[in-house]
């Protein structure tokens, strides 16, 4: 069985969709443009609607399996869905899964909060639902604070109200293969 | 006369929202809307009443257009210090830019006065956006010459933008434990314990750029001879669990990988966040 549980990262957003010729355009209009290629790409990143936005990293990889089945839905949704018996007998059957599980950075609440293991951590959603399919595996990498303070996590600002950010979202990926 | 700290604030998304709503400077581009370089442009116009004629000096501008705009809006004289040097000369050409700018551009770094043009309580108000933190640390040095050129008379100003990173980034599945001993210094620093000596520690043990805005805060104003501490929402472990912080990321490799014509180049970058604190001081 081939379980894999991992966060969105910005670096797997690049190597996933910064394939696009408008890339390839890029690194090949080196020789005649006056301003860096860091700055070449951020534009065309900017012009082609590529802005970092965690849902067009996490429908592709939805997308890369169809035949698997599917949970998207943030963390509270998970934990509610998980107490029925439905969702749980369909995960325990399922031959593939692709689980993309949003969930709220525990540093909203705080330092303390990183400290707890709460029932909404990505390490408690991921035990809960690899509980739920008959898997285990270690979940150490997927601790509160790795989720808080790694720039690479892909990181969606929720703004609660209008001009003010008051929660960040990761998104926890799970990948079951019997 | 001496400088105080008059007023200290993070960089907020919420901040940049309520200021660029106001739409005093031009339009932005999506992609750099939100970053530190708009908060900072807003941040600077905002921070004072500018006056005709006043005597303004911009410490380590680079191309930035703000000194044109304050020239062109307030009638304000301009003063740019920046040597230009590192990677700026080899994206544009520097004497070309100069030469279309209202401002005054003085081609030297600021930190070493005894070896500077600049005029000496002269400027009305010295302001750097962003440029501090490229200095070599400690920055005793850049900020002792800066107080020097700001004009003795009551109301002058030193306002600073300084950029910061996270400890937490160092190692982020030992995070809460960095950020605790982060607590610790300051908690020190808030026991008064803020002797040369001390500050001396504080640099050996580390960056306080990637500490804290509230220790950095703490040795400028110990630097300046001001009195008082920065605010608590400086403190490590308020700053790097507020979702309103505003952050620029960065990444090393990205020229690389784009250079190397090797897609796979784009999978080793490294990323970080850049975090920013404003320090605004002023003569009593």
């Amino acid at each position: 069985m081939l379980v894999e549980t991992r966060f969105a990262r910005v670096s797997d957003y690049f190597s996933a969709l910064l394939k696009a010729d408008a890339l390839r355009a890029v690194l090949d209009a080196r020789e005649v443009v006056e301003v860096s290629s860091a700055e070449r790409l951020c534009r065309v990143c900017a012009s082609s609607g590529l802005t970092l936005s965690p849902r067009d990293y996490v429908s592709a990889w939805l997308d890369e399996d169809p035949g698997a089945m599917r949970l998207d839905m943030d963390a509270a949704a998970l934990l509610d869905a998980l107490a029925s018996t439905d969702l749980g007998a369909s995960l325990a059957l399922a031959p593939r899964l692709r689980a993309a599980i949003e969930f709220q950075f525990a540093s909203d609440a705080g330092l303390d909060a990183v400290r707890q293991e709460r029932e909404d951590s990505p390490r408690s959603i991921a035990s809960a639902l690899l509980k739920a399919c008959g898997a285990t595996m270690p979940l150490d990498h997927l601790s509160a604070s790795v989720a808080c303070f790694d720039a690479d996590i892909l990181t969606r600002q929720y703004l609660e109200r209008e001009g003010r950010p008051m929660k960040r979202l990761g998104t926890l990926l799970i990948r079951l293969d019997r | 006369m001496s400088l105080v700290l008059a007023r200290a604030e993070m960089a907020r998304f919420s901040t940049l929202y309520v200021r660029r709503s106001e739409r005093l400077l031009p339009a932005r581009p999506p992609a750099s809307m939100w970053r530190l370089d708009s908060y900072g442009d807003e941040t600077i116009l905002r921070i004072r009443a500018w006056r005709k004629g006043e005597r303004v000096l911009d410490v380590g501008a680079g191309y930035s257009l703000l000194p044109r705009w304050l020239s062109n809006r307030f009638g304000v004289e301009v003063w740019v210090a920046d040597d230009f040097g590192g990677e700026w000369r080899k994206h544009q050409n520097v004497e070309r830019f100069i030469s279309a700018e209202p401002a005054k551009y003085v081609m030297e770094l600021v930190g070493k006065p005894e070896a500077s043009s600049l005029p000496e309580r002269y400027f009305d108000c010295v302001y750097s956006k962003l440029g501090v933190h490229f200095s070599p640390q400690p920055h005793a040095n850049v900020w002792l010459h800066m107080e020097r050129l700001v004009s003795d008379a009551p109301g002058s100003e030193l306002n600073v933008i300084v950029g910061f990173g996270s400890v937490a980034e160092r190692d982020p599945a030992r995070a809460v434990d960095l950020i605790d001993e982060v607590t610790a210094k300051e908690e020190r620093v808030i026991a008064g314990e803020r002797s040369s000596a001390f500050w001396e520690d504080m640099h050996a043990s580390g960056s306080l750029l990637s500490s804290s805005p509230f220790l950095y805060g703490a040795y400028v104003l110990d630097v300046l001879g001001a009195r008082g501490l920065p605010p608590e929402e400086m403190r490590a472990a308020r700053y790097l669990t507020d979702p309103d912080m505003l952050v620029d990321p960065w990444h090393i490799g990205l020229a690389k990988a784009c250079f190397s014509r090797d897609l796979t180049e784009f999978t080793k970058l490294k990323f970080g966040r850049t975090f920013a604190a404003t320090y605004c001081f002023k003569r009593q």
